[in-house]
């Protein structure tokens, strides 16, 4: 790594962006190399840790036989759908919140309540509320994401420059025009972030409320796993997770450069 | 154009509970379509003034009524704009989109465009209209400030030490550009500043602020274009200077 570092850093042989790609790719091709030495000299148990080869293999396999997009389909589908109602909750309640901060009196204390409570404590009470059907896990991921987006939305509005809502007295905005022009933009970095992290939480919950109780989705492939002793496929669940983790970010990160054209840099909320 | 007319006007700021008068029983009169400008140490209440003339805050005692032609108006029937010390534009929008942001209740945008275009070239910011606020220099900015101020149309312009945070050059070139605004458009300016040379240079009348009370009002009777090197310029100058040493 150091050879390719000194490689990237004193010769321009590669543009900005390959550099950096090169560079990103370096330790998980690292990580591959070492993992696949390990395992042909066999240091490890294959039940332990299978080889990187059977892993492609069962992923192909899995890819092939359409389980592993079964698995996928429908855990994104409870991501996107839990996620999508808690944005409908959690955004206007931040809004209306951030503009009328006198109603915070009433919702503190409940919210303050609500985002002590982990969303897995709750599992067992929806579980007898609701069965083991979809619900239950929407309702935990809803639980999950709800506090990143709410309070990032409402910090976002809180945070809105006083200044700038003075050029809007002075020009005579409307409530609608000063929430429209003024406080939405400049809320915008804060409402992308509250959303990547919400929607990090989603992934996180939905697969804990898989492992817990379901006979679908990727949690429940990893869980299945585990029970007919297949190592192979776990890894291949947890790769699963982590890729589309990364996708719905990168994605994110270009939704934000396309929203928000008067930034300069690449935004990376939360990564710096 | 708007006149203004400020009586026993009073503000009074509470800090830990212990009341810091920031304006005592201000008497001033603005005439219609003149350029009034504001002197005086920091903390004297200047900036004070401008926000109660603007609306921004409210008084805590006293009146401030507002003329045209002679008959009164309130407040909420005047168009007053304020360009503020920093140039407060939106970093989302654009030179040109800040400038039209001054014409949200326009709903002609063919009309809203042709005024944005021309005050883009009278303030040279024509090559620069689709760039962003962090994309252009202090200066540039400001002049996209005032630009959005003209836009809009006003009775009445509060300035408040715009060019205060400019080097030199830039300074020199805003403030010929004021003139030459002033001179064309004629609307009523207050322009607070804490330069007493960039006081002379602007205003038709100058007035001198110490802690919260309006101490003297001086008549600037020179023409347009001045001069600073003038003797009469100097005069003046050295006048105001030393009522606002003596305190």
């Amino acid at each position: 790594m150091i050879l390719l570092h000194t490689l990237c850093c004193c010769g321009n042989v590669f543009p900005g962006g390959t550099m950096k790609l090169i560079r990103g790719l370096a330790i998980p091709v690292l990580i591959l190399l070492l993992w696949l030495y390990v395992s042909i000299q066999g240091f490890f148990n294959s039940y332990l840790l299978p080889s990187p080869v059977t892993i492609a293999d069962t992923m192909g396999q899995l890819i092939e036989n359409g389980l592993l997009l079964k698995h996928i389909g429908i855990s994104l589908y409870r991501v996107l759908l839990g996620f999508s109602l808690t944005f409908i909750l959690a955004f206007p309640l931040a809004v209306v919140l951030g503009m009328n901060q006198k109603w915070n009196d009433y919702f503190d204390p409940v919210l303050d309540f609500i985002r002590h409570v982990p969303p897995l404590a709750c599992v067992p009470l929806l579980i007898l509320w609701f069965g083991i059907g979809e619900p239950p896990k929407i309702a935990i991921i809803m639980l999950a994401t709800f506090f990143p987006v709410f309070l990032n939305t409402l910090n976002g509005v809180l945070g809105c420059d006083k200044k700038l809502l003075e050029v809007a007295h002075v020009f005579e905005f409307t409530a609608m025009d000063r929430f429209r022009r003024i406080i939405l933009p400049s809320a915008l970095p804060s409402i992308i972030l509250g959303m990547r992290l919400g929607l990090g939480y989603s992934w996180r919950s939905l697969i804990g409320a898989e492992l817990i109780a379901a006979s679908s989705g990727i949690g429940y492939m990893i869980i299945d796993a585990e029970q007919i002793s297949r190592p192979d496929i776990i890894f291949v669940g947890i790769l699963t997770i982590g890729l589309f983790g990364y996708c719905i970010d990168y994605g994110f990160l270009k939704l934000t450069e396309y929203l928000m054209p008067w930034e300069d840099r690449q935004v990376d909320y939360g990564r710096g | 154009m708007a006149g203004v007319e400020i009586r026993e006007a009073t503000k009074i700021y509470y800090i830990k509970g212990n009341p810091v008068y920031a304006l005592s029983d201000i008497n001033l009169s603005i005439a219609d379509g003149s350029f009034v400008t504001v002197v005086g140490k920091s903390g004297c209440g200047k900036s004070t003034l401008l926000r109660l003339i603007c609306g921004l805050e409210p008084l805590t005692s006293g009146t401030i009524a507002f003329t045209v032609d002679g008959c009164m108006k309130s407040r909420s029937e005047q168009r007053i704009s304020m360009v503020f010390q920093e140039p407060r534009l939106m970093p989302w929008l654009t030179v040109e989109q800040n400038m039209a942001m001054a014409l949200i209740h326009e709903p002609d945008k063919q009309k809203v465009k042709a005024i944005v275009d021309h005050f883009l070239s009278l303030l040279g910011l024509k090559r620069f209209k689709d760039a962003y606020p962090r994309q252009i220099s202090g200066g540039m900015a400001q002049r996209t400030a005032v630009g959005r101020t003209l836009c809009y149309d006003p009775d009445l312009i509060l300035m408040d030490e715009p060019l205060g945070a400019l080097d030199a050059f830039t300074r020199r070139n805003l403030q010929k550009e004021m003139v030459d605004l002033f001179l064309h458009q004629r609307k009523t300016i207050v322009f607070v500043t804490h330069d007493v040379d960039e006081a002379v240079f602007l205003g038709q009348k100058t007035v001198v602020l110490e802690a919260g009370r309006v101490i003297r009002e001086v008549a600037i009777p020179l023409d347009y274009p001045r001069v600073i090197t003038d003797q009469a310029f100097f005069l003046l100058r050295e006048d105001i200077m030393n009522t606002i040493m003596s305190d």
